[in-house]
């Protein structure tokens, strides 16, 4: 598993039209590129406190059976607060239903606290494939004065340096994690997301947001293809282990997805999987993006 | 049946930003009524060229279909519409519809920003205010004949410049069990409070209230209509229900004067509202509909 996490910012003195224009242009720029599934929306998220009764969760007017968690880009515009320790809950802190497991994670630890932006402006292309993250793109502002009237000095410092934010501008992060653990198709498909993906940030970068990237594989910065694969190839070979790991800790459970290669036991022997053979031409294209913007 | 059905304009020459500005101030004006509930998020679409045809969703068993909203059309009325483009002979005598579910085309906009709401607790759906910009000519090819010749034809003037529409059907919000008659006049009136506003900056408004209570603003008229509407429903569900022997799934049924007002008796609508309802009752009643359309236009 190689992921990719990147922070968007834009200065605070940018307007919220200024800020929507940006992003629409990122949107549209983003649409040249061959995404499995291209959204035709962009979404305007504004909180508003007013539009939230005491008690009750975000509501999504506009699908049914939609659910909070799943919300295209939620990661974008909620943030999680935490000052080691116990935190004062605050007008803005909403109760949202999708933090219910997570509350449940945590137990009785009340030193966190949900935070929800007072505006987003987001889209969120698809890569395709298995994957864990979002992928979301997009920026957001963050209600930090009233954050900083609530809390003393030192509670802010510590609690801002939990959040996806620094400073008081437009920002927001976002990770993905391109995931392959069957086969050649699922390690081509998983180059490919991580292409899109740093296709896409150039383009923001562009455009003139302010970018912040952590790329696990280092393809962010040397723009090698073999290093990309070479990345993959010892992630592959670190998650035999953990799956092996994991299997004798618990010998009841037999599914793991990774047990069911055919050449897991060459990766436990520490064997580098081949790369696949059809990575040239299938990931041609994207590699005219990424080679051409890095210049 | 008691309803609102609604249609906002913008003129065609306003560019995207002006759109935007004007429906995220009627957003933030939106927020401070006394609706159910609000979705936070805007959604700005645009139809993508290479974009195949979006399919049909699933309809589940058992599910109730929502005419208005499903998720991956996005509200209709703003990302999509109908267009009928066959006529029929009345289906019945006396029957004034002259078309069939097949006679109509579906047509997404070019581009729309809107936003969704649910105007009071246990409404069927949500309500999206905003608008879309609309191709100005539709290209399809007869129901008849889906291999013959590409046709055209030009979409209907309400449809030219920006423009939404949506709807918002109110009876059974005024269900005990959601809230009463409280609850329906907060979702009625915060609906007509909307309207007022979106006139006041500068989307031109045509609303066809079933009640009347656009043009009279008249709330004791409206709690009437109420009373009325819900003992004709009450008797029609009844007569299907008795006939049929069917189970009924209408909300009218869960009524606990469902009884009473099966066999003709009114309903109890005199209710002690609280201060805020007081001020939306207020705030809608004294600003009569005609003023607003002067300064509308003033301000355009």
């Amino acid at each position: 598993m190689i992921d990719i996490r990147w922070l968007v910012s834009l200065p605070g003195t940018l307007s919220e039209a200024e800020v929507f224009e940006r992003v629409d242009a990122w949107y549209a720029k983003t649409a040249s590129l061959p995404w499995s599934n291209y959204p035709d929306t962009t979404t305007v998220f504004r909180y508003h406190g007013a539009c939230m009764k005491p008690g009750s969760a975000i509501h999504n007017c506009s699908g049914m059976n939609d659910d909070f968690p799943r919300m295209v880009g939620r990661n974008l515009f909620v943030g999680e607060l935490s000052a080691g320790e116990s935190l004062p809950h605050g007008p803005f802190d909403a109760p949202l239903r999708g933090a219910k497991d997570r509350s449940k994670l945590r137990g009785d630890d009340k030193s966190w606290r949900t935070i929800i932006a007072d505006r987003a402006f987001i889209f969120h292309p698809s890569p395709g494939g298995s994957s864990h993250g979002f992928a979301d793109m997009g920026i957001a502002r963050w209600p930090l004065i009233q954050l900083r009237s609530e809390l003393s000095d030192e509670l802010y410092e510590r609690a801002l340096q939990s959040l996806p934010v620094r400073g008081e501008g437009w920002v927001a992060q976002s990770y993905h994690a391109s995931v392959a653990p069957n086969g050649d198709e699922e390690f081509t498909q998983a180059l490919r997301q991580h292409l899109l993906n740093v296709a896409a940030l150039d383009m923001a970068l562009a455009l003139g947001f302010e970018l912040d990237v952590d790329d696990q594989s280092g393809y962010w910065e040397s723009r090698d293809i073999n290093q990309l694969v070479a990345a993959f190839q010892h992630g592959l070979l670190g998650e035999a282990q953990e799956a092996e790991r994991w299997k004798l800790e618990n010998p009841d459970i037999t599914y793991h997805p990774f047990l069911r290669r055919d050449d897991y036991d060459a990766l436990l022997q520490g064997e580098l999987p081949a790369p696949p053979e059809a990575l040239a031409s299938e990931l041609a294209e994207l590699l005219v993006w990424t080679e051409f913007s890095a210049q | 049946m008691i309803g609102l059905f609604y249609n906002l304009k913008l003129p065609e020459s306003l560019d995207f930003a002006g759109v935007f500005q004007r429906v995220n101030e009627l957003f933030d004006y939106c927020c401070s009524l006394r609706f159910a509930s609000i979705d936070p998020r805007l959604e700005h679409y645009r139809k993508l060229p290479e974009k195949e045809p979006v399919p049909k969703p699933k309809e589940a068993e058992g599910q109730p279909l929502y005419f208005f909203l499903s998720p991956e059309r996005g509200p209709l009325g703003i990302v999509t519409t109908h267009i009928q483009v066959r006529e029929h002979e009345p289906l019945m005598p006396g029957e004034s519809r002259t078309y069939r579910d097949d006679d109509k085309i579906s047509v997404r906009s070019l581009e729309a920003y809107y936003f969704s709401l649910l105007p009071g607790a246990g409404g069927i759906m949500g309500s999206s205010f905003g608008v879309a910009k609309w191709p100005e000519v539709l290209a399809y090819k007869h129901p008849d004949d889906p291999d013959g010749p590409t046709l055209t034809k030009e979409l209907p003037d309400h449809l030219s410049g920006w423009s939404g529409g949506g709807a918002f059907i109110a009876a059974d919000c005024a269900n005990p069990k959601h809230g009463g008659v409280a609850n329906f006049l907060s979702a009625y009136l915060s609906m007509i409070a909307a309207f007022d506003a979106a006139r006041e900056l500068g989307f031109e408004v045509s609303v066809s209230d079933t009640s009347g209570f656009w043009d009279e603003r008249d709330v004791d008229a409206l709690l009437e209509t109420l009373g009325t509407s819900l003992v004709e429903e009450a008797k029609a569900v009844g007569r299907l229900k008795d006939e049929t022997g069917a189970i009924i799934c209408n909300d009218i049924v869960t009524r606990p004067d469902f009884e009473h007002l099966e066999s003709g008796r009114l309903p109890n609508l005199r209710e002690v509202w609280d201060e805020d309802l007081a001020r939306l009752i207020e705030l809608t009643t004294d600003r009569p509909n005609q003023d607003w359309r002067s300064s509308a236009g003033g301000q355009a």
